[in-house]
């Protein structure tokens, strides 16, 4: 039998168990959305070669544990005829998911992307009931019974003002609130806000191109990007982000320096 | 304060009720209601005070105030625009 390659297994989605010759196969789930046919592909695939049960993951995805490796071709076959693709382990770029909630905790993935609403008071409509400053939780609005004015520096995009206001009294726009080099695991840090909230699609492309870059450039194998930034420095990072963050930039987005670059949160105990 | 400029129809209180009874029952209040007439929910703070009102606009009413009342829960005058 030829030697079976681990990195290459892992590196396509199969990841070795402590139990001999089987591995948990990771898929390849965008978003943590599955259609019905997907599913049932993976059930099949679950009865037919694994344990007939998956694992969860803790990024919105799933695997299939105890896959033979011997049987890794019919799986793939199996996979593929209900449109269902094995994902990808180790050193990789992966999509992260993420919204307003941030429940799936945008800062802690190397390159955290949370949406979020631009929110702009609009006075016509207002009857000044005081339902968004009271569901502001970082206490951004303050309403005087004639105006309403937004701190934007404690405004954290959540877009719960103008989602709750009864009478349409907001325009909001909607941006992705972007984060760097945050981690989870042993090493666990919150990433930093280095730009003013990303404006388009084309913006945030633009920039997550030039991050995945830099990291190309500057990284050693299995580099995770918190590590890579420390050890190259901050500053060496930071201007070609916002380089990119600029010249993307949609009419009206602020510059890029207008945010201060956030500092290191205090290291986990 | 300037009165209301406007006559309350009538009147219901929900600050003993819990999601989803303090929507549907408003809106309940609000279907006895003539087109154009108004109702006052007094509403506690909080859940309801943040969802009511908004449910009410997003059902197509218009929600003319919303004020602290001396109990400390809130008034929510909503006028009909629509039968359901």
């Amino acid at each position: 039998m030829a030697k079976i390659d681990n990195a290459a297994l892992k590196k396509g989605g199969f990841m070795a168990q402590k139990q001999k010759g089987f591995y948990s196969l990771r898929l390849h789930i965008t978003a943590g959305h599955l259609d019905s046919r997907q599913l049932i592909g993976v059930s099949k695939v679950a009865d037919t070669f694994g344990h007939g049960y998956i694992h969860l993951t803790s990024r919105q995805a799933i695997e299939i544990p105890f896959i033979n490796v011997e049987d890794a071709d019919a799986v793939k076959a199996m996979l593929a005829e209900y449109g269902v693709e094995p994902g990808c382990c180790g050193a990789r770029v992966r999509t992260v998911t993420g919204c307003q909630n941030n429940c799936l905790k945008a800062e802690e993935n190397d390159l955290g992307i949370k949406g979020g609403r631009k929110v702009q008071w609009k006075p016509d409509a207002c009857i000044h009931c005081g339902i968004c400053s009271k569901v502001c939780k970082p206490g951004a609005i303050t309403d005087d019974g004639k105006r309403i004015v937004v701190d934007y520096t404690k405004c954290v995009s959540c877009g719960k003002c103008s989602q709750k206001c009864p009478v349409a009294s907001w325009n909001y726009q909607t941006v992705y609130n972007l984060t760097f080099g945050g981690l989870f695991g042993n090493h666990i840090t919150k990433g930093r806000k280095l730009l003013p909230p990303v404006e388009s699609d084309e913006q945030l492309l633009a920039v997550a191109d030039a991050t995945i870059q830099w990291y190309d450039d500057h990284a050693v194998a299995g580099d995770r990007f918190k590590f890579c930034l420390d050890r190259e420095g901050w500053e060496s990072f930071v201007p070609v982000v916002r380089k990119a963050y600029d010249e993307a930039a949609p009419e009206g987005c602020p510059k890029a320096d207008s945010v201060e670059v956030e500092p290191a949160a205090p290291a986990a105990q | 304060m300037a009165e209301n400029a406007y006559e309350i129809a009538d009147t219901v209180d929900i600050t003993d009720l819990v999601c989803p009874m303090t929507f549907v029952t408003a809106k309940a209040a609000l279907a006895e209601l003539e087109i154009g007439e108004v109702l006052r929910v007094h509403l506690a703070a909080g859940e309801p005070m943040q969802n009511v009102p908004r449910s009410f606009a997003d059902d197509g009413q218009k929600v003319l105030s919303l004020k602290e009342a001396e109990d400390g829960a809130y008034d929510l005058d909503v006028k009909k625009l629509e039968d359901e």
